[in-house]
């Protein structure tokens, strides 16, 4: 328990580094400090022997073998599948081919590395090794790099087969997409994407920017200009960060943090017009909320708005209920008179949770659309004494950063979609920074998915989904003109915007769907500019390098855990420690504090001592969890199959970060093995 | 530490005793040994099956670690890398790569060393002459090794480094009469190459044959150490040989003895007398009715 907490109390410099000082104390103290002599007379010509020793013989016992079969498989499944059309041909393909190969890649390398040095020590070839001048530094290194080596070998056969795999038939696909083009109508507005495919091939990779954030608004904004949001629809985050110091009542410097409570000053306008809605969804909409009643044609003279307080998590901490509201609605349009909430002392959360929170306001009237400007949302600390000031408290971030979301859709925020001019509807705005492409002049591609969701009417169900986008720069102000083009559900789309617009890099992009009753769930990765393209080539080497690093760490994992076990169980606790961070970050929330209490109660018991023990023992245990997945690898930075299959240039920050996580963690589990090594007699 | 540095072995109180899991005492392979080997000297460990010797090897190269007390080989104390340089290692059994062929194992273990690849060019092919592995046989992976051919491949590993002292287990179990005879004409010429061996062994005639000195362990404790032939000089028995004697010349000789006064004369023919030497140790050592293999406990 006391070490627990000594962790988890650790200082934020050496938590948030946890995993390099573990890596760089090990890596000193085992090489440094333990292993000097060793490390002085260590001989890569030695390394290498034994690598080649490890390599031959994975290759004279067939392993290179997996890779025909594997082959065979990736050609006999791609003959099964069924894509819609040339470019998810293409994508499915290179999802099965490269998904494959990282998986005999990975399987081999954890029975090989696992098998290994057990086996050796077993049969005693180890004997004849470490009598020689061999140090069992060297015995480790040769044994990591014989693997990769072998690793190497997979890859480069597979990386070889998947090339021409999708080269010889992205060249007839795309002979189709040529046919498809000729008779096609010219004013179709699937046209750009197939027009994208034709010139840039089905087998790019493309260099993506995306947008620094994305607002789901009811009407454009530029600059920082006032936002509007719909009532009814989504929800305003305004982030807060205070120190507990500030939160203390100014007057008495003594008094706890929030012992006078806390006020929210919202200053909201409205717009009283309510537009009458046609066609709007009835009962049948897909969302997780259920569909607002809409107000039909008439007006409003006071509106809504309810606020609740959020933490960084976006999880909510004070409920609406919990705040005492000083006006029961709204009436200024203008929004000049403040609506006041009050966050009374015994309702007040932990406070060291609290530092960084969201104030999240909601308008309650469907269909009214709400307003706010810079300055229109501050938080007030109330004086203890009397004659003190009260402490006033700005937002952390302008409002162009404010979270304007939608709706929770399927697979992001819902943008309603219909006639602005008729009803209210939402524009999704992505704003670019830093985002410019390498020339202004001509035509630049934007790649947009989203997924769509109808209302359930039946015309509305078999329109195809149109698409209006605006794109503004902010260097110049000037704005283009709409650009339509259809989409389909959770496909890429690819649409061009004038050079011109994109100057300097920092831009918005309105986007609007104009079919009525269809509704877009969009998220800030939706929508991507492309601004360079690479070659196939050179994108699938990178995949190939990122998965290779993958297979060096589970290589150093397996000889690690090898080294004192027997080879069936290093193989569980190979998996156990590649897959622990992963699978802790699956359990999400369910290890937040708390869960100690939450799990006690289910349970029931009789003696609250016992509640109280078992409250204890969950919440330790979680705290075990968190912490030891911490130290862990973090395996998904190895994704790189995902960008590769969208035909989206792996970034080279990816095979970076890989690196960074091959550093801390495969050299330090290779310096430990080596330590494990030294210190075991290797005659069994 | 002037003796420590002039011998080729030297050892301590060197005692190994295995344990178990949960760290009990399980097996005394070697109890207290006491060793003192000089440079330039063939020296024979010998003892029954499970007496220590393997345990003793293994504990001079470091492969496992002692209980108690110390040794030093070359003058470096055990479990120093660099030492490993000048050492040549032949196991109880051949533990090689058995998907390697003899030429490239050569080659692998000459890389160890760091031996340039044009001295290995040279050497490898000597050496499995030296053997004698033919050519056919090189190119063949070990897995498809007779016994006596593994063996003779793990020793051309261990001569590899040319090296000073060379510790041998059991060298000529698994080899054909003459195989054991090149064997033991191979030690002694490394002997006249002034290098120095360790033999471990009980076919007590190959022993006999080539060693300076011998020690004899028994259930991991030293019983006998000393130079051979002064360990089986019998000072009150005397022999007297002779080729081609007949029955009646026999019985001339006996008469005559009877006359000296001598009426127990014993007239056999000669015996292994290591052999005897080494069965007493044996007998001597051990309780009726229990075995002797088992180590002491
Ligand atoms: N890893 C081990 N764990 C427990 N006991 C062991 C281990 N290795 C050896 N022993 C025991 O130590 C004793 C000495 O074994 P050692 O191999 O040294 O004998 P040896 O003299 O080489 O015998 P042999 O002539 O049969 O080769 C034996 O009783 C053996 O059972
Ligand atoms: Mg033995």
């Amino acid at each position: 328990m006391t070490v627990m907490h000594t962790i988890a109390a650790l200082p934020p410099m050496i938590d948030r580094y946890l995993e390099w000082w573990i890596a760089g104390t090990i890596i000193i103290v085992g090489l440094l400090v333990y292993g000097l002599r060793d490390v002085a007379v260590f001989s890569l010509s030695r390394v290498w022997a034994i690598s080649s020793v490890c390599f031959a013989e994975s290759i004279r016992k067939r392993v290179l073998w997996i890779t025909p079969l594997a082959i065979i498989g990736i050609v006999l499944v791609s003959q099964f599948q069924r894509p819609i059309d040339e470019a998810d041909a293409v994508r499915q393909m290179l999802k099965v081919s490269l998904f494959a190969t990282g998986l005999i890649v990975t399987i081999t390398a954890v029975i090989l590395a696992c098998t290994n040095l057990p086996k050796e020590i077993e049969n005693r070839v180890i004997f004849t090794i470490v009598t020689k001048p061999t140090t069992r530094l060297e015995i480790v290194a040769g044994k990591v790099l014989g693997f990769a080596r072998v690793s190497a070998a997979i890859l480069i056969i597979m990386g070889l087969f998947t090339f021409g795999f999708l080269y010889f038939n992205s060249f007839s696909l795309q002979r189709g997409i040529t046919e498809r083009l000729q008779t096609m109508d010219a004013s179709s507005a699937s046209r750009p994407t197939l027009e994208y495919y034709r010139d840039n091939g089905l087998l790019t990779a493309r260099g993506l920017a995306s947008p620094v954030s994305l607002q789901v608004l009811a009407r454009e904004a530029v600059d920082d200009s006032e936002r509007w949001f719909l009532g009814g629809e989504g929800d305003v985050l305004v982030p807060f960060d205070i120190p507990a110091e500030l939160l203390v009542p100014p007057g008495d410097a003594s008094a706890p943090p929030l012992s006078a409570g806390l006020a929210i000053i919202v200053n909201t306008g409205f717009d009283g017009r309510v537009a009458p809605r046609r066609g709007l969804p009835d009962s049948t909409l897909p969302p997780t909320i259920a569909a607002p009643q809409p107000a039909r044609g008439n007006t409003v003279s006071e509106a809504k708005v309810d606020v609740s307080l959020l933490d960084s998590m976006q999880t909510t901490i004070v409920a609406s209920t919990a705040l005492t509201a000083a006006q029961s609605s709204l009436t200024d349009p203008t929004g000049q008179e403040p609506g006041q909430w009050f966050l009374p002392p015994q309702a007040a959360p932990n406070i060291e949770n609290m530092r960084q929170f969201y104030v999240a306001i909601v308008g309650l009237n469907d269909g009214v659309e709400m307003s706010l400007k810079s300055g229109s949302v501050k938080l007030l600390v109330p004086p203890a004494t009397p004659n003190a000031q009260p402490r006033i408290i700005e937002p952390a971030a302008p409002l162009s950063r404010w979270v304007f979301r939608g709706r929770y859709g399927r697979t992001g925020f819902q943008v309603r979609g219909g006639d602005a001019q008729k009803s209210p509807t939402h524009v999704g705005t992505f704003s670019f920074r830093d985002a410019a492409p390498p020339s202004s002049s001509g035509m630049i591609p934007f790649e947009f998915r989203a997924d769509i969701e109808r209302s359930g009417s039946d015309d509305a169900d078999e329109a195809p989904t149109k698409l209006s986008v605006v794109v503004r720069n902010n260097q110049s102000g000037r704005q283009s003109e709409p650009i339509t083009t259809l989409i389909e559900s959770n496909r890429p789309i690819f649409f061009k915007v004038p050079g011109e617009f994109l100057a300097s890099g920092d831009y918005d992009v309105f986007v609007r769907c104009v079919t009525q009753g269809h509704y877009i769930s969009v998220s800030r990765a939706s929508l991507s500019v492309v601004r360079s393209s690479e070659s196939f080539v050179f994108n699938l080497s990178k995949s190939l390098l990122v998965m290779w690093l993958m297979a060096i760490l589970v290589i150093s994992t397996a000889i690690f855990a090898s080294t004192f076990l027997s080879w069936p169980i290093a193989i569980v606790l190979t998996l156990v420690m590649l897959l622990g961070r992963w699978g802790v970050v699956q359990l999400g929330d369910a290890l937040q504090p708390g869960i100690g209490n939450q799990v006690a109660t289910d349970l029931g018991f009789q003696r609250p001592e016992v509640t109280v023990t078992a409250s204890k023992v969950v919440e330790a245990l979680a705290k075990f969890l968190t912490v030891s997945a911490k130290v862990l690898p973090d395996i998904s930075q190895f994704a790189s199959i995902e960008d590769l299959e969208r035909g989206v240039a792996v970034p080279a920050v990816k095979v970076r970060d890989s690196l960074l996580v091959l550093l801390t963690f495969a050299v330090p589990l290779s310096v430990l093995s080596y330590v494990i090594l030294r210190n075991k007699e290797v005659a069994p | 530490m002037q003796e420590k540095t002039a011998t080729a072995i030297h050892t301590e109180g060197l005692t190994k005793i295995y344990r178990d899991f949960w760290g009990r005492d399980k097996v005394v392979a070697l109890d207290g040994l006491d060793l003192s080997i000089n440079r330039g000297e063939v020296f024979g460990l010998l003892g029954p099956n499970g007496s220590g010797k393997s345990t003793a090897i293994k504990l001079l190269l470091g492969l496992i670690f002692p209980t108690r007390g110390k040794a030093w080989v070359l003058g470096d104390p055990i479990g120093s890398n660099e030492v490993n340089k000048r050492i040549g290692f032949l196991p109880e059994e051949s533990y090689l790569y058995r998907f390697l062929n003899g030429e490239e194992t050569l080659k692998f273990y000459g890389r160890l060393f760091k031996i340039p690849s044009r001295d290995l060019k040279r050497r490898v092919p000597e050496l499995l002459d030296i053997v004698g592995l033919d050519a056919k046989a090189r190119k063949r992976k070990l897995r498809e090794y007779s016994k006596g051919m593994a063996r003779r491949i793990g020793l051309a590993q261990a001569l590899i480094n040319d090296p000073e002292l060379i510790l041998l287990d059991e060298p000529t179990t698994g080899l054909d009469p003459i195989g054991t005879r090149e064997m033991k004409d191979l030690i002694l010429s490394l002997k006249n190459q002034g290098k120095t061996v360790l033999l471990c062994s009980h076919l007590l005639a190959d022993v006999q044959d080539v060693c300076d000195r011998i020690t004899i362990l028994f259930k991991g404790k030293r019983m006998e150490l000393g130079a051979v032939k002064d360990l089986l000089q019998v000072r009150d028995v005397t022999q007297i040989s002779f080729k081609g004697m007949n029955e009646s010349q026999l019985s001339q000789v006996k008469q005559f003895l009877g006359t000296m006064g001598v009426n127990n004369a014993e007239i056999t023919h000669p015996t292994t007398t290591l052999e005897d030497l080494f069965i007493r140790i044996v007998r001597e050592n051990t309780a009726v009715g229990q075995s002797y293999t088992s180590g002491d406990r």
